[in-house]
């Protein structure tokens, strides 16, 4: 296990006690326990549709999801009174399961909004294109992204690379990484695990990783492995419980704690219509 | 007014009746800047072979036009129109295709503070014409918006493309935004197509750029001006796109 140190940004610490939430009047969490501190990994695990996602959208403050009961706090703030954005200026992130495509607003403008929303001077265009480069490079990811509308017309990889991207510029003190990996092949896998683990060495941001690949967690090495079931936080271990889960599943988790999965029911998406062709002929007009 | 555009970029401001006649063979940008208050004609000849780029630029306290665009063989004409005002307009845009292989493609963008009536027209008179309309529009604060999007293929139109969008933005408190997209098309051998939507700001949207750290006001605006800055999109010359971006910027700081 690589031993990190703190440096000069301090120690953070997410808590999070007893926590309750809900979504459209079906309770998802019921009773979370878990500390985060600076430098830690935190892997996320269980099967889906127990909570793990949830939980990391309730942290962030997801507006479908009402918290019930219990207590979020961020080196001793009260992270449940805060508006999404005070989140995130205080140090919060959580990269995105499915990220959003924003139309017609550019990485650039973005990324810069987002950077001087902690600043107290906008950051200079030199410097912001520097650090951009830098990390577009580190993630080999294409050089015209600054110019490209926010994850418009990106693929899977590419949106997932993107939210790392941010994740670097925002340089967060506890970052959230929900199924990053999904939708990257092997290399990049490897190329974001990679930047995720230098990111984690330079500035000790705290990590709390869902993944469900025995694979990705090779690479990022948690120190701590989480199983959540049933909304609740039934086991925690190392490393070995990654790959236990990884040859047994959790049946036998369940049948341990005496816990019930949930088992996930998919529903089929509502799609925007797309509106095609449409042709009247008016004969005699004009 | 009597304005012959030669090869090269210009930039002027309307203020009265005026006529534009591109010389044949020449590429040509203009932009053309509508400010106090306007009450006016503009015709526009493209003739043969010659293109346009024309940026139309509203920033008046009331503008009242109408715009006839006649395009001879082979020529095109890019049509851009950016309305970021708080006065009344009322515009009246008839885009004649009459040669053989002409083209236009129209892009608008308009923030809306006060009543708007647009009418845009394409009339494809001769064979093989392209038509291509996208119109953007963002519902801010006080007035209601009246689009009008028709493309008629004539039956001389035979082998023409006909195509358009418009997608308009509510935010809140906006008042009521009608959009009426028309294809006439009286000859078989076409292509023709519509799309239209009208909504919200989306939540997730929203939400996705907050966690990021932009609060609500800095989200809607980032949002609007990608919104609108879609009409640059086929403005070659960068020099101007940045000035218009820049301005586009500064009027939505203001307005929304």
């Amino acid at each position: 296990m690589t031993k990190r140190k703190i440096g000069e940004r301090g120690m953070s610490t997410l808590n999070i006690k007893n926590l309750h939430v809900e979504i459209e009047g079906k309770e998802i969490l019921k009773g979370v326990d878990l500390s985060v501190n600076s430098a830690e990994i935190h892997a996320l695990m269980g099967p889906n549709g127990n909570g793990k996602s949830t939980l990391l959208a309730a942290i962030m403050g997801h507006p479908k999801y009402t918290v019930t009961q219990g207590e979020i706090t961020f080196d001793g703030q009260d992270v449940l009174k805060m508006a999404v954005n005070e989140r995130s200026k205080i140090g919060l992130f959580l990269g995105m399961q499915y990220p959003m495509e924003v139309a017609g607003v550019t990485n650039s403008d973005f990324l810069k909004a987002a950077l001087n929303s902690r600043r107290t001077s906008p950051i200079p265009l030199f410097t912001f294109i520097r650090t951009l480069e830098k990390a577009v490079n580190s993630l080999q990811m294409k050089s015209d992204l600054a110019h490209r509308y926010v994850n418009e017309g990106f693929s899977g990889g590419e949106k997932k690379r993107n939210e790392i991207l941010q994740m670097i510029l925002l340089e967060p003190k506890i970052a959230m990484l929900d199924e990053i990996d999904s939708g990257l092949d092997v290399d990049a896998m490897k190329i974001v695990a990679a930047a995720i683990l230098e990111q984690s060495v330079k500035s000790q941001v705290g990590l709390i990783i869902v993944s469900h690949y025995e694979r990705f967690y090779q690479l990022i090495q948690p120190t701590h492995v989480h199983v959540i079931l049933d909304g609740k936080i039934v086991l925690s271990g190392n490393h070995d419980l990654v790959n236990r889960i990884d040859t047994e599943g959790y049946d036998w988790i369940a049948q341990a704690y005496g816990v019930q999965i949930v088992k996930e029911i998919k529903t089929r998406p509502v799609t925007a219509t797309s509106i095609g062709t449409c042709a009247v002929k008016e004969r005699g007009m004009e | 007014m009597l304005l012959t555009l030669k090869q090269g970029a210009q930039r002027t401001s309307l203020n009265q009746d005026m006529e534009i006649i591109t010389l044949a063979n020449t590429v040509s940008s203009l932009v053309l800047d509508f400010e106090d208050e306007i009450s006016a004609t503009l015709n526009v000849t493209i003739t043969q072979g010659s293109t346009l780029d024309l940026f139309c630029f509203n920033t008046s306290n009331r503008l009242s036009i109408n715009e006839t665009y006649t395009l001879e063989k082979d020529s095109t004409l890019n049509l851009s129109y950016g309305d970021l005002t708080q006065g009344e307009t009322l515009r009246n845009v008839q885009v004649n295709l009459e040669g053989k292989g002409a083209q236009v493609q129209l892009n608008s963008a308009t923030l809306i503070t006060s009543d708007t009536n647009l009418n845009y027209r394409f009339s494809h008179k001769a064979q093989h014409t392209q038509g291509d309309m996208k119109n953007y529009a963002v519902m801010g604060k006080g007035g209601n918006l009246s689009l009008y999007a028709i493309g008629h293929i004539e039956s001389t139109g035979a082998f023409s493309e006909t195509h358009q969008s418009t997608r308009v933005l509510n935010l809140e408190g906006s008042k009521k935004a009608s959009v009426y997209p028309h294809l006439i098309i009286d000859n078989n051998e076409v292509q023709a197509s519509h799309a239209e939507s009208t909504g919200q700001m989306d939540e997730d949207h929203l939400y996705y750029l907050q966690s990021r750290g932009l609060d609500v006001n800095q989200a809607i605006r980032l949002m609007v001006k990608g919104y609108l800055s879609s009409v640059t999109d086929s403005i070659n010359d960068e020099a101007l796109k940045t000035l218009i971006l820049e301005q586009i910027d500064q009027k939505v700081e203001e307005l929304c």
